[in-house]
């Protein structure tokens, strides 16, 4: 049936690109758009309901490129915003030593990239996997040379913090739907996306 | 050194005075204070905080004034720092906080210039230097005060 829907739809390369086999749809409530899980990924596709499953449009997702002190990532346009508190956050690394006359350290580059890196590996997954664009945290630094991503919305509140513990970068957080609700909290390594905080993110959008 | 102050029990009425340093970051539409303001080093005993029961933040502010900054002999200049209050109940209730307790400083007298003593100084301790729920719960709490400059100049 789906192979029908796909030679109406003029999607030529059908069982190539997409193993439509493995497809397990979840039926959101709207019944407007709808995730396939594949093969362990996930990949957005609009479906319109009427008396089958119609497959309309792929989603295109325009990807920008943004250089970082001469690093370059790929990110999604839409998360626009989120690019814009980065480049504003870059005079972070303006700060000197004992910034707040009280000694406290320079944040290190490689620290900063390490978190411009990980706030674009979730915003972006969270984007291209669910839809969802999360709120723009803020980017801080902290006294120990640390940096914190603050994420604020009506609903939740989520603080990660990237530091240096024993030559490894991690990223230590906690967040909750304000008065303890669903609270998460524990450390992860910065590099790659672990799934279990990328859910949770959702809560931020 | 002697210490000529004894460390008194801090009520849970008590409330508790932080001092957060302004920087370039603070600018437009950021949230002030930000949990980085509650930070504190690797291997510091607690976050500073000054008590309620021997300063009022006039007389706190005037104090950061006849401070040297960290490794100078230049005076801080009390207009560089926000005040928020926190009660020390609400502190105390806060997981993974092991106390909040007195610690006043004594550095001699007459006080050497630069390094005066603090009654009031007092710290929230917690395990992990760098707790994220301790520091964005800390952040939520806290409470601006606003202090009349005048009333700071007429101390100092």
């Amino acid at each position: 049936m789906l192979e029908t829907i796909a030679k109406k739809n003029g999607i030529q390369s059908w069982e190539k690109s997409f193993p439509y086999k493995n497809i397990i749809p979840q039926r959101k409530k709207t019944g407007i758009e709808d995730f396939f899980q594949i093969e362990g990924y996930l990949t957005r596709q609009k479906i319109k309901q009427e008396s089958i499953l119609e497959i309309i449009e792929e989603k295109p997702i325009k990807e920008v490129q943004i250089t970082v002190l001469g690093t370059s990532f790929s990110s999604c346009a839409p998360l626009y915003k989120i690019h814009s508190e980065i480049k504003d956050s870059t005079q972070i690394l303006e700060l000197e030593e004992n910034w707040d006359d009280e000694g406290a350290k320079k944040v290190q580059e490689s620290i900063f990239i390490e978190a411009v890196k990980f706030l674009l590996n979730y915003s972006n997954f969270i984007y291209k996997n669910f839809d969802i664009i999360i709120s723009t945290p803020e980017i801080n630094p902290c006294i120990d040379g640390s940096i914190d991503l603050s994420f604020r919305n009506q609903n939740a509140r989520l603080l990660i913090n990237i530091q240096e513990e024993n030559e490894k970068l991690n990223a230590v957080f906690y967040g909750d739907l304000y008065d303890n609700k669903i609270p998460i909290k524990g450390n992860v390594p910065t590099k790659g996306v672990f799934e279990h905080l990328a859910h949770w993110m959702k809560n931020l959008s | 050194m002697q210490e000529v102050w004894e460390k008194e029990k801090i009520s849970d009425k008590s409330i508790l005075y932080r001092f957060v340093h302004k920087t370039r970051m603070d600018r437009k539409n950021r949230r002030i204070p930000s949990e980085s303001n509650f930070s504190i080093k690797k291997g510091e005993d607690g976050l500073s905080v000054d008590w309620d029961k021997y300063t009022t933040p006039a007389k706190s502010l005037a104090r950061i004034s006849r401070t040297y900054k960290y490794g100078k002999e230049v005076f801080k200049s009390y207009t560089d720092f926000y005040v928020f209050s926190l009660k020390s109940g609400f502190v105390r209730m806060i997981p993974d906080i092991r106390d909040v307790s007195h610690d006043p400083i004594f550095n001699g007298d007459p006080e050497p210039i630069g390094n005066p003593n603090n009654r009031a100084h007092s710290l929230i301790k917690f395990d992990y230097h760098n707790d994220p729920e301790v520091r964005l719960k800390l952040r939520d709490h806290a409470e601006r005060i606003t202090v009349n400059e005048s009333q700071v100049d007429k101390l100092l």
